[in-house]
This record gives structure tokens, sequence and C-alpha cells, in this order.
């Protein structure tokens, strides 16, 4: 399920170059960053890098960027080698977690940076700064300091600074962390929106999943300093490739359970589940069950039932917590339209109404 | 002479970070610092074997046992301690409630009274005595013919240190909570200061106190010129006569100044440094 | 919490100052009598400052202008400006300029050889050795160069020993150069403090967003680094200008008076070793120091108003 969609190019009629991490390592004294890191990036898609922090997501970035230089393996851009070249000499765009700008240049000062450096004209700078500014939506700060703008006005200079040089690739630190959610979550849009309408090929760290699922091509889940999956967003919530992936992306429940036969298998309190699983577990083994909690629905009454802890209203879905006659917390999400289900229940009952998420050896 | 204090109320620099902007060679850090570091040992070093230095470069401790028996060597000494004390506690009075009154009412104004602490730096003391003298002679002279003046002028003239040792003590705890804590459980102002701020603010009052004690002991153009025979003004006087002596005297007052402040150096500077803990996620791993 | 503090800032102060909103008459009555008590508990302070600072400063500059029977006269002043204590007023700001100039070019050094070491030690060291150092003068001071390199002082005669005469070179203590060197000894330090928040707070991501724009390292010094601790620097020299030009105790004690420096020719003055016919001219010095710190203060603050928001 890879977009395709996007390597046309955008407007400035560039199309998006592959990138290649191969078999990357980088060791920070005793600390292991980065070990054999892969990882191909298709023209013109924009790739989340998502982990917990000291994951080694930033550090990748880094070494794409050429300010980190890998112990070894090779960074490919669009089939050159750039593994030793200097960042200077990259023509990678970057923008920072927060406070990159220069503080002595105003807006548009930022934004003509990297063309100054590169010797051009004032008035082609000019142009080109009035060009991002515009796309920005800034023009009429252009002449403001970063002291002058907002945390969110400040990303987007630094974003349009980083576009200013016509970059090949286009790369992002956490560009969002330091603000607050309702810039965060429209900052983010615009982010894909400008990268959708250039192409350019975009790499995108962040710890946040809610943002990486918003946001991606392509999410690349690293755990350790390794790769643990590359797959689209829908993919990576509904097919996780390992338990880490599936614990830190999404709320999962983690239940005991028996398997039926190949496709079955019964879970403690919430009964039997669908499951895919090539390997196949004889039938009477002893498993754990990860479960996503919209994968359980509730009614009322049954035998086996589990008392209701707390209700949290989340909008389009209801939380709820609860407890089974093991003293097992289960968390169920339920459709806001069932809301009467619950309405004045203490104890209710489970069924499934999806597949489990990922099936695992032995119960505990 | 202007005196500044340790800078306790920057933030703390990112330590990482300016070795990694800065990436100048060892070979130059060594050298420029090296040759800083010597030029401030050396006088110290000279100082200690001048002042044991007797006839035909012998070894002797005369100077210092000379001087201890000078009874004018514990007058003048008493004296400028006195002098210390009071300036102290006039300080201590005068500054607790006006540095509270401003965090806690006047938060905005904040800056203006930290720079009106430093409008002692704008009159050189040499001035200030100048204008004692024209407007103050008249008065009764139990203000200005003993050294009362002293500890009132010197209140003024070690304000820029005294305030904002202070100033940067209050503002590094949550003063106006604390106080509307403390009035919402039903203490008055007094309980208040007592329980409350006094203790919280011991680090500061403490290295206010320091400060100012350290610049009386220092002090010597408004003592001087207002002749007073104060500790400084004594060393003077000594220099003209035995220069050994006046070097002994001398190591012993920077010592005596040094000590202190480099205590309190320390402590600012480790407290600074618990309070800024790093974000890990920042950084990851670099 | 920030954006309660934010809130905090720019709710209408209680005074009511200012504001454009039209307010019931009631209320900014209330408001302003509300103001008033803000400020009475800082009223203390404002009165000591203003008796024990205001009254003697603004005194000296009404006696400048006043001759011996209280009459207006700007004789003081045209007195101050010649002869010796022309040359005194030339000389301490020579002193003072060359001495700042001095300290503030090894200072910097000094802070950027420290912001540079990753070695936690040798920072603390350095930093507590500043914050004590800048805080020694005085009298204590000037004996500890005599020791040092006096007429008598140790390296004096080490250096003769080695067969180098310093004061057969044309050097000596007890001269401007003197005192220049010895000033070194509290301005260097004061330099350290003042240089090394600004040059901590260059931040790492500036320096790898240049480089990625495709800046080499001179081109992020000279576009970033350069501009941003050139205002820091300036306004250091101008702190160690007027404390050099303040300084009084240890040029005394080193000279015995004897050298032509503002400070000294005031002291000489106030001391008691008038001319006739000189009443108030100590006054019209006194004015002139003031006259040249305010200068040097305004300039200060127009630096700092202007770039105190770059390095936060």
């Amino acid at each position: 399920m890879k977009t395709k969609t996007n390597t046309q190019g955008g407007r400035y009629g560039r199309s998006g170059l592959p990138v290649e991490f191969d078999g990357i390592a980088r060791n920070f004294k005793d600390v292991a960053a980065l070990k054999s890191f892969n990882l191909h990036a298709d023209p013109g898609e924009l790739i989340v890098l998502l982990g917990p922090s000291g994951c080694g997501k930033t550090t990748a970035l880094r070494v794409l960027a050429g300010l980190e230089m890998p112990d070894s393996g090779r960074v490919t851009i669009g089939n050159h080698d750039v593994t030793s070249l200097p960042a200077a000499k990259r023509n990678i765009g970057m923008v920072f977690q927060s406070y990159s700008l220069f503080p002595n240049m105003t807006a548009r000062e930022n934004v003509e940076f990297g063309l100054r450096v590169r010797g051009q004209k004032q008035s082609d700078r000019t142009a080109r700064s009035n060009e991002l500014l515009e796309l920005i939506g800034l023009k009429d700060q252009a002449d403001r300091y970063p002291h002058q703008l907002s945390g969110g006005q400040q990303q987007r200079v630094a974003l349009a600074r980083a576009l200013a040089i016509k970059p090949e690739v286009l790369v992002l630190d956490e560009p969002l962390s330091a603000l607050d959610a309702k810039v965060r979550s429209s900052l983010r849009d615009e982010i894909r929106r400008i990268q959708l309408e250039l192409g350019i090929t975009t790499f995108f760290v962040t710890h946040d999943q809610e943002e990486a699922l918003a946001i991606a091509d392509r999410i690349a889940v690293m755990h350790q300093g390794q790769l643990e999956q590359l797959d689209t967003p829908l993919a990576v919530y509904t097919n996780p490739a390992t338990e880490f992936v599936a614990e830190f992306v999404g709320t999962v429940n983690r239940l005991p359970g028996k398997v039926i036969n190949s496709n079955t298998v019964e879970v403690a309190t919430v009964g039997p589940i669908n499951y895919a699983y090539d390997g196949a577990f004889p039938s009477g083994s002893q498993v754990e069950v990860l479960v996503r909690p919209e994968s359980i629905g509730v009614r009322d009454g049954g035998d086996d039932t589990c008392r209701v802890l707390a209700k949290s209203f989340l909008g389009s879905t209801i939380k709820l917590t609860l407890l089974d006659k093991s003293d097992r917390l289960i968390i169920v999400a339920i459709p806001t339209s069932e809301a009467a289900l619950v309405a004045n229940s203490e104890t209710v009952s489970l069924y499934s109404r999806g597949d489990a998420l990922l099936v695992k050896d032995g119960a505990r | 002479m202007v005196t500044i204090a340790p800078d306790i109320t920057s933030k703390p620099g990112s330590a990482n970070n300016s070795s990694d902007v800065l990436r100048l060679g060892r070979p130059f850090r060594y050298i420029v610092l090296t040759l800083v570091g010597l030029f401030f040992i050396v006088p110290i070093v000279s100082s200690a074997r001048f002042s044991f230095l007797g006839n035909h470069n012998s070894f002797t401790i005369s100077a210092y046992t000379q001087l201890f028996g000078t009874a004018q060597f514990w007058s003048t000494l008493f004296l400028s301690a006195k002098v210390g004390v009071g300036t102290v506690f006039l300080t201590l009075l005068l500054l607790i409630p006006t540095v509270v009154w401003v965090h806690v009412r006047l938060p905005k104004l904040r800056r203006v009274f930290e720079a009106a602490s430093l409008l002692p730096l704008v009159v050189p003391s040499v001035v200030v005595t100048l204008g004692v003298i024209t407007s103050f002679r008249g008065l009764p002279n139990i203000i200005y013919g003993t050294p009362v003046i002293l500890s009132l002028e010197y209140v003024v003239l070690a304000l820029p240190f005294s305030y904002r040792a202070l100033d940067s003590a209050v503002q590094s705890i949550d003063l106006k909570t604390l106080v509307e804590a403390g009035q919402s459980l039903g203490s008055g102002w007094i309980k208040l200061l007592r329980y409350v701020l006094l203790p919280n603010l011991r680090g500061g009052i403490i290295g206010a106190s320091i400060l100012t004690f350290a610049f009386c002991l220092g002090e010597f153009a408004v003592a001087s010129l207002l002749s007073f025979t104060t500790f400084p003004v004594f060393l003077v006087q000594v220099g003209q006569l035995a220069a050994s002596q006046a070097v002994a005297l001398s190591l012993l007052a920077l010592l005596f100044t040094w000590i202190p402040l480099a205590v309190i150096t320390i402590v600012f500077s480790q407290r600074r440094a618990k309070r800024s803990t790093p974000v890990l996620d920042d950084l990851e791993i670099s | 919490m920030t954006l309660n503090d934010e809130l905090l800032d720019r709710s209408p102060s209680p005074a009511g100052d200012g504001t454009s909103v039209p307010e019931p008459a009631g209320r900014i009555l209330r408001g302003r009598r509300r103001g008033w008590k803000n400020v009475a508990g800082t009223l203390p302070f404002i009165a000591y400052l203003g008796v024990f600072l205001a009254v003697p400063a603004v005194s000296v500059i009404a006696t400048a202008f006043q001759d011996g029977k209280g009459n207006l006269t700007l004789s003081n002043f045209n007195e101050a400006i010649h002869g010796v204590y022309l040359k005194s007023f030339i000389a301490s700001i020579q002193l003072s300029f060359v001495a700042a100039l001095v300290a503030v070019v090894v200072g910097l050094l000094a802070a950027l050889a420290v912001s540079s070491t990753s070695n936690k030690i040798v920072r603390s060291l350095v930093t507590a050795g500043s914050g004590v150092f800048a805080n020694t003068g005085g009298v204590p001071l000037a004996f500890s160069f005599v020791a040092t390199v006096g007429n008598f002082g140790i390296v004096t005669k080490l250096l003769q020993s080695a067969g180098f005469d310093l004061y057969s070179h044309g050097f000596s203590l007890y001269s401007v150069t003197g005192l220049a060197i010895v000033y070194q000894y509290f301005l260097i330090p004061l330099m350290i403090l003042i240089m090394l928040p600004p040059i901590q707070a260059l931040r790492k991501e500036w320096v790898d967003a240049s480089e990625s724009l495709g800046a080499s390292r001179s081109q992020f010094w000279r576009w970033i680094g350069i501009p941003l601790l050139a205002p820091p620097i300036f306004a250091a020299f101008i702190v160690l200008f007027t404390d050099a030009f303040a300084a009084y105790a240890t040029a005394q004690a080193l000279t015995s008076g004897t050298i032509p420096l503002v400070p000294i020719q005031l002291g000489a003055l106030i001391s008691g070793n008038v001319l006739a016919g000189q009443t108030n001219l100590g006054d019209a010095l006194g004015a002139g120091m003031i006259l040249i710190v305010v200068i040097a203060g305004l300039i200060y603050a127009t630096i700092q108003r202007r770039t105190s928001k770059w390095l936060r």
C-alpha cells in the first residue's frame, strides 16, 4: 500500500530523490545509538521516524544531514553516495526542534541566509524569500526578529529557511514538540500540504504516535538503534510486526488465551477472537493475546462480567476502564453511538468485534 | 573601586553546547588559561614570599608577629568589623522587605528596582564622599562625626551586589505562591516572614551579608577621605613605614575576602547546577 | 505554566496605567489608590537611596555651579578643564580606556577558552575564581603588586638576577602603565564573568542550521557568532571602563596621590590640600566624573536594549 502519488514533483518542477540508509552504525562512547540501520525512502515520500527517546531516530536524521558521521555504513541520496560529504555540501534542508532561527536576523534574513551563503544576488534572494514567506503565510511578519514571533511562527520561518535552498531532501527533527497542541496540529497539516506540493522526499522525527499516524506516507518505528517496522500508518497500527510496535503505536490489552484452532483463540473474559498467524500454534497451547481496545465490544448482563471502573468520553468514542473477575485491567473503546449500553450499568460483559493484533507464545 | 557580585542570576549555560560551538583547539585553551592563571597566582605567591622575607633573604615571620603585636591592628580591624556588622544589619533590614514587596506586589517593576540598585555605580565613591561632606556637615555629630555615617553610606555603595544577591534568591523561589499559600492558611505577615520567607531566602541572605561585609572590610576611599582609620586606612599607613608588614597584612586581607566569596560562589553555582537537570530527550545520547 | 505567565503579564496592571479601554471613573480611582498602596512598601528603600545617594550627588552637582558665596558661576568648570585638572581627566580616560581594552581582549580569550573546554573542574574553577577576583581591589591589591613587581618585588628581583632590570627599561609600577596592569587583576575576571553567559548562550542548533544551509565555519562566525557577541563585548568594555575610571583606592595606595588622575585629584581636594579660591572646584570635578559615567551608562543601556533579547 505504498503511496506513489507524490513522486510527480510539485510546482517547482522537481521530483523527489530516493534516499537509502545502508547498514549505518554510530556509537557515542559506550552507547550504540544506531546499529546496522537500514532504510529505503522512495522519491517524494514522507517518512516518519518514530520511537521513544534514545531509540536513535535523531541520530539517523543527523547522519543523513551530515551533522553526524557514521562509524560504518553508507548513505545515498538519489544514487549518490554522500556518506563522507560534509553537511554544508549536502543540500539538505533541516528544521530543528526549536530556537534554531538566527536571533540577530529578521524572518526574511533567516530565510535568505542559505542563498546569501551561496552568493546569490540580493534581487534573487528577495524574490525567493517573498515566495517562501508567502507559502508559509508570514509575509507580513517578514521584518520581525525571532523573539517577536510566536513559537509556531518561528517554526514556519525555520521551514521556509530550510526550503529556500531548494534542498534535495527535507529533514525535520521533532519540529512540533515545543508547540502547544492546537498550533501543533495545524502546523502539522501545513507541513504536509507544503511537502506534497513540492514533492520533496522528507524525513520527520517524532516521538508522538498520533502525529506520526496523521502525517506519514510510511512510518519507520525504531527501537534501540534499529528499524522495527517500516510500513504505512494503517499497517503499522493494524498489523504490527513486533510486540514493541504494537505497544508503542496505540493502546493494547494483553490477555491470556488458549488456542482453539488455526484461526481462533479463546481469550479470557472476552471470548473467542480471530487471529491470523502463519506458524499456527497447536490447538490447546497457552498464549498471550494482544487486543486493541476498539476490537472489544460490551453488552449488558452475561456471566463473565467486568466492573466498570471509569468512563471517559473522548468525542467520537468512549473509553471504558474495566476490571475483570481475575482483577485484570481491560481498556475498551466503544463508539459514542453505543453510549446507551453503559449508561447505567456498573457491570458489563465483553465480546470480540475485531481480530487479535498479535498472538504470542506462553501465558504469564 | 566598584565591585560586582558573582553573577548568580545568569542562566545555566548548556555546558555540552558551547564547547561544541566554539571548537577551539586544545593548545589554544591551555596556553590562554595557563598565562591568565599565572597572572593571578604570581602576585599571591610573591606576596607570601615577600612577607616572609628577612634580612639577606632569610625566612622570618617577624612581619606577622609585629603586626599582631600592634594595638592599632586590632583596633582598626575591630572598627571595620563593627562598621561591617552595622552595614549588614541595616542592609538586611532595608532590603528584605523591599525585595519581597517588589516581588509580591510590584512584579512588573522588578527590573526598575534592579536598575535602581545599580545607581550607586553611577556616582564614584570619591564623589559620594564629597557630597556627604557638603550636604551632611550640618547634621548632629553622632551621625556625621562617628563611623555611623560609614555604615549608612556603605549600605548604598554595596547595594549593586547586596540587592542582586537577595533579588535572585527571591526570584528562584515562587515567592508569590508561598505568600498566598501562607495567607490562605491564615498566617500573618510576621509569621510569614519568620516561618516561610526567611528559611527559604537563607542562601540569598547569607550571600548578601558576606558580600556586604567583605565590601566594608575593604572600603578605603570613603573612610580615608572622611578621616576614619579603618582597617584599609591603617594598611596604607603601615605601607608607608614597613613594606613587608603591609604586604603580610594585604595577603591576610585578600585571603579573608576570597575564602568566603569562594564559598558562596561555589554554593550558588552548585545550586544552580542542581536546578537545571538536562532534558535528555533534547539531546538524545549526543 | 508559561502560558499562565504570559496571561499574567498581559493582564492589565492594577494601577490601570495607560489602558485605552474606557473604564468607569470609580474603577480608575480605585485602581490609582491601590497603585499607591502597592508602592508604599518600597518607600523606605526609595527614601534611603534619596537621602544617602541622591542628596550627596545632587549637592555636588549644585555646588559645582556656585562660587564660595553661593552665586551661580561656571568658573569651577572653567578651572576643572584647564591645567593639571584637564590633564588628569585625559590621563584618567586614557588609563581606563587602555586598561579596559586589554582586559576585554584577554578576558574574552579566557572566556572562550573556558567555554570550549568540556572539563567541568576547569569550568567551575575559573567561574568561581572570576567571581572572587572580580571583587578584589583596593589597598591589598596594590600591596601585593608592590611585592611582585615593585622596586624590590620578588619578580623584579628575579628578573634582575636573570640580567633584566625592569625599572631601567622604563617600567614603573607607580605609573599609569603600572596601574593599567594592576587593574587587570579585577578587570579580566569581570570580563570573564560578563562574557561567559552570552558565549554559552550560543546554541549548537545555530551552528548545525548554518552548516546545513551550506555555510562554512567562518561564515557562521561572520554572520551569526560575531554579530551576536559584539554587543555584549562592547557593553562589557563600557562596564570595565567605568570600573577603572572610578577606582580610587588602588591608585592612591600605590602612588600616594602623586599620579594625576581625576579621583586622586578630587581626593586631594577633599583632604584639604586646596589652594585658596578653589572651594568648589572639587564639586566641578565630581560633576565631571558623574557626567562621564552617565554617558557611558547611556551607551550601555542603548546596547542592552537593542540586543538583550538576542541571547537568552
